[in-house]
């Protein structure tokens, strides 16, 4: 398609339950992290690592898992022209 | 401390006699009280630290308000435990499934169900260490320092449904709780939360 001097742009708004997701992610981040934390507080280092590695594979399976979806959301745009 | 309580009632007009573990057994007292459940160890399980308490009681006619018995799942949770029994060097805390009224020696009040245990096996091994044991104390999973949110989480949900108690005890296992911990850094710990100073009054003169 011929290019004209404009972009249409596509909003997609989230729905409801991916919110809930991304809420239940960051509860489940700050539980673990907060856990982790602590675990070395009491002088319990296997249940602080043990936690620490919870904590890091939810943070990079969310990260992950936003840069997957964003990338396929980028390939499946199109610009739309007056003719579409 | 029990002594002093003591005092301050006979001050007030009653009588009162303290008692350590003398004259009555504490255990009982204390779970009729309600300050805990007994265990699997044949001792009681506080909410709050578990095992590790020091009972004493004061007999007195001083007019009180009288506490019920507790229930937050410790009982169901021993069931489902066994973390103490098997971590016993002595071999003298019982594996059954179930409290039972069945004694293993004189040592043992007959008439109530409990996880009976073998006395004089675990004074034995005390007398070879010649000094006190309380390794079913340490590894008991009640035993938390309560820092972390997760034990309260446990806590929790062991004292409404006992369907999570083997799930949480193979965690206990798995995060390492109840392992020995280096002494020295042990000590050096925040004091207990309740505010005692026990340093005070130790300097020498």
């Amino acid at each position: 398609m011929k290019q004209k001097g404009y972009y249409a742009l596509r909003i997609r708004k989230r729905c409801w339950y991916s919110w809930v997701i991304i809420v239940a992610w960051v509860v489940l981040l700050l539980f673990f992290l907060e856990n982790a934390w602590d675990s070395q507080r009491e002088l319990e280092p296997r249940a602080a690592l043990i936690s620490w590695i919870i904590f890091f594979i939810l943070l990079g399976a969310g990260i992950l898992w936003q840069s997957l979806a964003h990338r396929l959301a980028k390939s499946k745009a199109k610009i739309a022209t007056p003719e579409d | 401390m029990v002594s002093s309580l003591a005092e301050f009632i006979r001050g007030l007009g009653y009588i009162a006699i303290p008692s350590i573990n003398d004259t009555a057994q504490s255990i009982p007292i204390a779970i009729d009280a309600g300050l805990g459940e007994l265990g699997r160890h044949n001792r009681i399980i506080t909410p709050e630290h578990g095992p590790n308490v020091r009972l004493c009681k004061v007999f007195t006619d001083l007019p009180l308000a009288v506490d019920k018995p507790i229930d937050f799942g410790a009982l169901e949770f021993c069931r489902a435990c066994r973390r103490c029994a098997e971590a016993c060097p002595a071999k003298s805390l019982s594996l059954k499934d179930k409290p039972d009224y069945q004694v293993r020696g004189i040592w043992n009040n007959p008439g109530h169900q409990a996880w009976h245990d073998d006395a004089s096996l675990c004074y034995t091994y005390w007398q070879k260490l010649t000094t006190g044991c309380s390794i079913c104390f340490a590894v008991c999973p009640y035993s938390k320092k309560d820092y972390a949110s997760l034990h309260g989480l446990v806590k929790g949900t062991a004292a409404v449904t006992p369907a999570f108690d083997g799930l949480f005890t193979r965690m206990d296992r798995l995060f390492g709780y109840g392992r020995q911990k280096d002494p020295a850094r042990w000590w050096e710990l925040e004091l207990p939360p309740f505010g005692i100073d026990t340093t005070q009054g130790t300097e020498r003169r």
